[in-house]
Parts: C-alpha cells; sequence; structure tokens
C-alpha cells in the first residue's frame, strides 16, 4: 500500500509541475504589457524622474527585467542582456531593427540616442502638453514603425521645437545614429544560440524573492494588475462563499441522488423507475444559467411569485444592529436556497443515473443470490449488501465534483451576483487581470490533483484490487 | 432534425441584420435569432467534437495498441526527430514571430519546408548508417500523462482563461480553445477498447500475416473500437453546446456581431419584461443537448 501511495504521490508532483509550468507561461505569454498597464495614459506627460522611479519600482516588484526562464534559445545575433530591456514593445522592435540590420553594436546606439532623446522630452517644462505628447509621439515611431530611417523626415521636425543646445544636439545624435544604420548581411542570425540565467522570472515566481515577493510555494500569487492589490487577499475573501455553496449544493445532490437512485432500483423497470432515468436526462441538458435565469423569473419576480430575494447574499439595508448569529444565517438562508439548487440539480442528475447502474450491476452478483437464497428481503439486500459496495463509483465522482463545483460557480455566481470566486473570474476576464486569472489556474489544479490523489488513495483502500492492477 | 434546423439558420442568416444589441425584439426577430443561435451553436459543437475526437482517436489507438514497450525505434532516429522538432520550433515559430510580423500561412510554410528537408535528409542518412531498433519509446506513459495534466484543471478554467488570453474573440479561435481541450475522455475510452480489441484473435492473425501496424490500426481495430467512440462523442457534442453557450452568456469567446443562443440569454435577463427572450433560447439548447444525449443513450443500449 506505501509502494502505491509513493508512487502515486510522485506522480501527482510530476503533474503539478507541469501545471506551474504552464500556468506560468500562459502568464508570460499573456498579451499586454504590465509596465504599461499600470502606468497608461499619463505616462508621457510624467517627468523623466517620476517616470523611472515607477518604471524601477515595478521592475522590482514584478521582476520585468528578468529573463524569463532558467534558459532561453535565441538567434545569434540577439545580445544575452536584451531582456534588461523592461519594456515588451521596445524589445520587440529591437529584434526586428536587430534582424533587419544584423549587429547589435549600431543598433544600441541608436537605442540609446533614442532613449536620451525620450528622456529630455519628458523633462522640457513647457504649458502646451499636446505638443510634448505629439513630439512623444514622433520619436518613438521611429522606433515601433518598422524602419527608422523613413521616419528621418518627420525627427527633422522636431529641430524646430526644441530651441534649447541640448535638445538640438540629441536629435541630431538620434539622426546621426538613425544613418549610420546600414544593412550588413550577417548570416550568423539564423543560428540558434542558448543561454543560461540563474537569475529569472520563474525561478522568482515560484519561490520568491528577498524582498519583494514570496512565491507562489508560500501562497504568493503577485498582485493584481487592475487594484494593485495582492492576489492572495483577494481570493481569501472570495473563497467563503465559494466554499459554502459548493458544499451545501454537493450535500444535497448527493444525499437526493442516492436516495432517488435507491427508490428506483427498487421499483426497477416499473413506471417510477423510467420517469426517474427520463427526468435524470432531462436535467443533465438543461443548461445552468438558463435553469438559475428561469427560477429566478418564476420565484423571485414580482408578477409571478415573489417568494424569494433576487440576488446578493444578504438584505440590501444589511443586518439590524442588534442581530445576533442566528438571526444573521436565518436572513441569509432565502438567499442561499436557489443558488443551492442551482450548483445540485446537475449533479443530482448524475449521481442518480451512476448510483442506480452500480446498484442495477451489484444486484447482478452471485452474494445477492446468496442473500436471496438465504431469506432475506429485498429491502434488506438493498440495503445492507448492495448498497454499500455500489459506492464505489461514487467515490471517485465524489472526488470529481470539487472541481465541477468551481467551473459551476462561474456561471451561478454570476447570475445571482454572489461574491464569490467565479465572480472573482468573470471579473479578472473582463479587466484582463492575468495573476489574477493565472492564480485561479493554479489554485483549481491544485483542489483537483488533490481530489484525485485522494480518491485514488481511498479507493485502493476499499478495493485492494486496483493496487494490484496500477502496481503490474 | 436537427440538420434541418441547421440548415435553415443557414437560410435566414442573410434575413437578419447582424446587430450586437437590437434595441426591441420582435417576435419574428426572435425566431430567427434562435435559429441562427442553433445553426452556430451545432456547427461550433460539431466542428470541436470533429476536431477533439480526432486528437483523442488517434492518441487512444496510439497509446493502446503500442502501450510502452511496442513501438521500437533507434537512437539515432530519435536524435532525428528531436532535432527536426527543434529546427520547426526555431525557423517556424522563433523566427517568424521575432523577427517579423508573421502570419499563421508563413509559420506554416517554413514549417513544411523544415519537415521536407529533414525527410530528404533522413533518406540519406539512412541508408548509410546500420539502425537497431531497441529503444521503446513509452507512448502510453507519455499520453496518459499529458492527459493527467489536462484534466488537473476544470475544463472550463482552462477554456475561460485560454479565451481571455487570446482575446480574439472570433468563433474560429472558440472552435480550437474547445478541440484541443476535450479530447481527454474520447482518448481515454479509446485507449481502453483498444486494449480490449487487441487481445482478440483476429488481430494476432494479422499480424501472423505480416500486415503493417498501420493498417492493422486503421483496418481492424478502429471499425471495431468506433461504437463506444461515437457514444463518447454524441454526448461530447451535448456537453459542447452547453459550454459554447455558457461561454457566450458570459459574454466571452465569440464576437460581438454573431447572435448565438447564450447572448439571446444574456440579454433577456436584463429585460424582464421580454420573459419570451429567456425561454425560447434556452428551450433551444435545452432540445439540442436533450437530442445529443438520447442519441448517445440509445447508442450504449444498442
Amino acid at each position: 500500500m506505501l509502494k502505491f501511495i509513493f508512487k502515486r504521490l510522485i506522480r501527482a508532483f510530476g503533474t503539478l509541475v507541469a501545471l506551474v509550468l504552464v500556468a506560468f507561461f500562459l502568464l508570460e505569454f499573456a498579451p499586454g504589457d504590465p509596465l504599461q498597464k499600470f502606468n497608461s495614459s499619463s505616462e508621457v506627460l510624467k517627468t523623466a524622474k517620476e517616470y523611472h522611479k515607477i518604471k524601477d519600482g515595478l521592475n522590482k516588484r514584478l521582476g520585468l527585467n528578468l529573463p524569463a526562464f532558467y534558459f532561453s534559445i535565441t538567434s545569434q545575433v540577439i545580445p544575452d542582456t536584451l531582456y534588461k530591456i523592461s519594456l515588451e514593445q521596445d524589445q520587440i522592435a529591437l529584434k526586428k531593427l536587430l534582424f533587419k540590420y544584423g549587429y547589435w553594436s549600431q543598433i544600441s546606439k541608436y537605442y540609446r540616442a533614442y532613449n536620451k532623446l525620450l528622456e529630455h522630452n519628458r523633462n522640457i517644462q513647457i504649458e502646451d502638453k499636446t505638443l510634448q505628447l505629439k513630439c512623444h509621439e514622433i520619436i518613438t515611431a521611429s522606433l515601433y514603425r518598422q524602419t527608422p530611417t523613413n521616419q528621418l523626415y518627420r525627427i527633422k521636425v522636431l529641430y524646430g521645437f526644441y530651441k534649447d543646445k541640448e535638445g538640438v544636439d540629441l536629435v541630431e545624435d538620434l539622426l546621426a545614429s538613425i544613418e549610420g544604420l546600414e544593412v550588413r548581411s550577417n548570416w550568423t542570425k539564423y543560428l540558434p544560440k542558448l543561454n543560461f540565467y540563474a537569475q529569472n522570472k520563474f525561478h522568482r515566481w515560484v519561490f520568491g524573492d528577498d524582498r519583494y515577493t514570496k512565491g507562489i510555494i508560500r501562497g504568493d500569487f503577485g498582485i493584481s494588475y487592475v487594484t494593485g492589490e495582492p492576489v492572495e487577499k483577494k481570493v481569501r475573501n472570495k473563497l467563503f462563499w465559494s466554499v459554502l455553496l459548493s458544499v451545501m449544493g454537493i450535500i444535497l445532490a448527493y444525499g437526493m441522488g442516492i436516495a432517488t437512485a435507491i427508490y428506483a432500483v427498487s421499483r426497477q423497470n416499473q413506471t417510477a423507475d423510467r420517469a426517474i432515468t427520463a427526468i435524470t436526462v432531462i436535467l443533465f441538458s438543461i443548461p445552468a444559467f438558463w435553469f438559475a435565469i428561469i427560477s429566478l423569473l418564476t420565484f423571485a419576480n414580482p408578477d409571478v411569485l415573489s417568494i424569494l430575494p433576487v440576488s446578493g447574499i444578504k438584505p440590501i439595508e444589511g443586518f439590524g444592529s442588534n442581530s445576533n448569529l442566528m438571526l444573521k444565517l436565518f436572513s441569509t438562508l432565502p438567499y442561499l436556497v436557489l443558488p443551492t439548487i442551482c450548483y445540485a440539480y446537475s449533479t443530482y442528475a448524475v449521481v442518480t443515473q451512476t448510483f442506480r447502474s452500480s446498484l442495477i450491476e451489484e444486484m447482478k452478483l452471485d452474494y445477492i443470490k446468496t442473500a436471496r437464497a438465504k431469506g432475506l428481503s429485498e429491502k434488506e439486500i438493498l440495503l445492507q449488501h448492495a448498497f454499500k459496495n455500489a459506492l464505489l463509483p461514487l467515490v471517485t465522482l465524489f472526488t470529481t465534483s470539487f472541481p465541477l463545483a468551481i467551473g459551476g460557480s462561474l456561471i451561478i455566481e454570476t447570475v445571482f451576483n454572489i461574491p464569490g470566486m467565479g465572480n472573482e473570474i468573470m471579473s479578472a476576464v473582463y479587466h484582463q487581470d492575468y495573476p489574477v486569472l493565472i492564480a485561479f489556474f493554479v489554485l483549481s489544479g491544485i483542489v483537483t490533483l488533490l481530489s484525485y490523489l485522494v480518491s485514488d488513495i481511498v479507493y485502493a483502500f476499499i478495493d485492494p484490487r486496483i493496487e494490484i492492477e496500477e502496481l503490474a | 432534425m436537427l440538420a434541418c434546423i441547421s440548415l435553415i439558420g443557414f437560410g435566414f442568416d442573410s434575413f437578419l441584420p447582424n446587430q450586437p444589441s437590437l434595441i426591441r425584439w420582435s417576435t419574428y426577430d426572435l425566431a430567427i435569432g434562435v435559429f441562427i443561435g442553433v445553426k452556430w451553436s451545432l456547427f461550433i459543437a460539431i466542428l470541436a467534437m470533429f476536431i477533439a475526437s480526432t486528437i483523442g482517436i488517434t492518441l487512444g489507438l496510439l497509446s493502446g495498441y503500442f502501450q510502452n514497450t511496442k513501438y521500437k525505434v533507434s537512437w539515432v532516429g530519435i536524435l532525428w526527430v528531436a532535432l527536426t522538432l527543434f529546427c520547426c520550433c526555431f525557423y517556424g515559430i522563433y523566427m517568424n514571430t521575432s523577427f517579423q510580423n508573421a502570419n499563421g500561412v508563413s509559420i506554416l510554410v517554413t514549417i513544411l519546408i523544415v519537415i521536407a528537408i529533414s525527410r530528404l535528409l533522413w533518406a540519406i542518412i539512412a541508408k548509410f548508417i546500420q539502425q537497431k531498433k531497441n529503444r521503446a519509446v513509452p507512448i502510453d506513459s507519455l499520453i496518459s500523462q499529458t492527459i493527467e495534466i489536462m484534466n488537473s484543471t476544470p475544463k472550463i478554467i482552462i477554456i475561460v482563461v485560454l479565451a481571455a488570453l487570446v482575446q480574439q474573440s472570433s468563433i474560429g479561435v472558440l472552435i480550437w480553445i474547445i478541440g484541443l481541450t476535450s479530447w481527454t475522455g474520447i482518448a481515454r475510452i479509446m485507449r481502453a477498447e483498444t486494449l480490449k480489441c487487441k487481445e482478440k484473435f483476429f488481430i494476432e492473425s494479422a499480424k501472423a500475416m505480416g500486415i503493417k501496424d498501420s493498417m492493422i490500426l486503421l483496418k481492424y481495430i478502429l471499425p471495431n473500437t468506433i461504437k463506444p467512440i461515437l457514444v463518447i462523442i454524441s454526448f461530447g457534442v451535448g456537453s459542447v453546446v452547453l459550454i459554447e453557450s455558457s461561454l457566450s452568456f458570459l459574454g466571452i469567446g465569440v464576437s460581438r456581431d454573431t447572435i448565438t443562443l447564450g447572448k439571446i440569454i444574456a440579454y433577456g435577463q436584463n429585460n424582464i419584461d421580454n420573459w419570451e427572450l429567456t425561454l425560447l433560447p434556452g428551450f433551444a439548447i435545452f432540445v439540442i443537448v436533450y437530442g445529443f444525449n438520447i442519441i448517445a443513450r440509445e447508442l450504449k443500449l444498442d
């Protein structure tokens, strides 16, 4: 048994590592630059000092000026310190220039002149901010448009704008560096190069660094792109309602499902049994969000029946000042009735069907015949003999229902406006808040993995045949 | 019946102006909207399931037939395949995307060229180097590990995260995302069926006759295992319809000017007075899913 558990644990660990890797690369390749997300529109109008302060702060907090992974394979022409440029857009533009012109030395000269002029433009004290913005656009266009050489005439316009000597000098530098760019063929750009990095984003993301992040291994998922607060704080606040709802839903579904299945099997092939089978297929096919809205339209509609509240988790006016815990519980209960039913009904259908078929299979076996021959009543056979053994498939189903509940919460929490995890995921999707999304991705993965692990081990305890098969 | 509905949906397509938010839905608009929604639902579900079942059946067949020990290659072969894969990634994807504004076609063309060159060179190399095929490729372990990784996150979460990351909302993207995430069940069933079928006598006699492995897989095993797969595909189409409609209800996945059933319901949710906006499309989803589930049950009982 120990050997089996050990093997299973190693496999689960491997899967976990793969999951974390996938999550990291999803986060890494997520569109949009975090640096630009934090200082979006007013970025240009900040002075160079402010801009650098923000940039350095973010670099330290998010580790943007680190390479992505322990190693990277790049083209030979790309310098192995390109990652230090933390603006993603600049990196992409520079790579394209490198491929075109072939050598880093001339490009770096150009990029230095470009950055100096940009900084100078930020530092200029001037009333007319639109003009400054226009200049910013002209300068950046030289990098972001495909060829800086095409932008020469536009950059020459800048002579008229900068009255001071330093500015004119910088414009001249930039022009000279652009004119210095010439296409030199470099065949080494077609060859791959392998770089190794000890300090990198992945290492930092998983294990943390000394000051700014603790790493996901200690539960730190970084900061939200939208609000700037730590992700784990967000998750912790939202977890309660989701867990409460899914636990209630699962208890309801399994209680009802097992009872219904036993009832159906005790009247096998009669009308009641067929009706139950038909109803479970129907329940299984109903879309959850439609069911939720229809139940809202019937039970929380002033025109039809208004016995249950529409949405949320507590009265809008809040609890009374002198209400104790019980009173709070009772006033929250009506809000949870419809969501719980919506959570439960499809699981209920699956549980009923699974348990029914598993009971029927069990009733065909020899030991049931023996029990019948002993003269036990059908009720005793069903409840005392078959019931226990037929529970086996439900163990697997039970552990998969927690991950399913996470998925189900997406829809139901949106419809009923419950402040839980599903609602948070949806708002993260709308705001493109990738750290939050990835945190939920990893967390739900861990929950799922754990539940599979527990199910396999419990299964092996109950049914030792499994272990032998697995080890063979 | 479903085919009829989808055909009618394609026909009606030209009548309805594709507006994302019709201020007031007449009954006529709603009827056509539902038809178009049904058409898109079926379109997405069937294509996504086609992708998923292609992947699932192939991988399931391979992992069931070869298991961990039966597929043997030589060291040189492994190295050559690894080199080809690396070249595909490096020249096809990395060089194309990081140095110029690449499109899918140029990536594909480069990859095809690399593969062609590699095949040519391999044809020459194989003549000179003596190969001993003594390295077993653990296909089964690899595939089952991949399935475990895929299953380690709830499917809907993977789909939502991927859809949010891709950012491009179009039906094609949605089909690919759903297709690439829902093959695991099919692969598992296919593997189990192949394992069962492999033991039968006619397979052994086919092997004794010296028929190639690929022929045995396609001509003998696939036709004999297809029935349980059809059941699971049929269930799968139903669940994809559910997933697609919930995604479009949440506003993820399909672009703005496509009318889907989930979107009409989301619109109806905010207009309680027009209750038929919620009722009809939901009922349409229910009918589709129920239909596929019934088909699956009938197939199972046969």
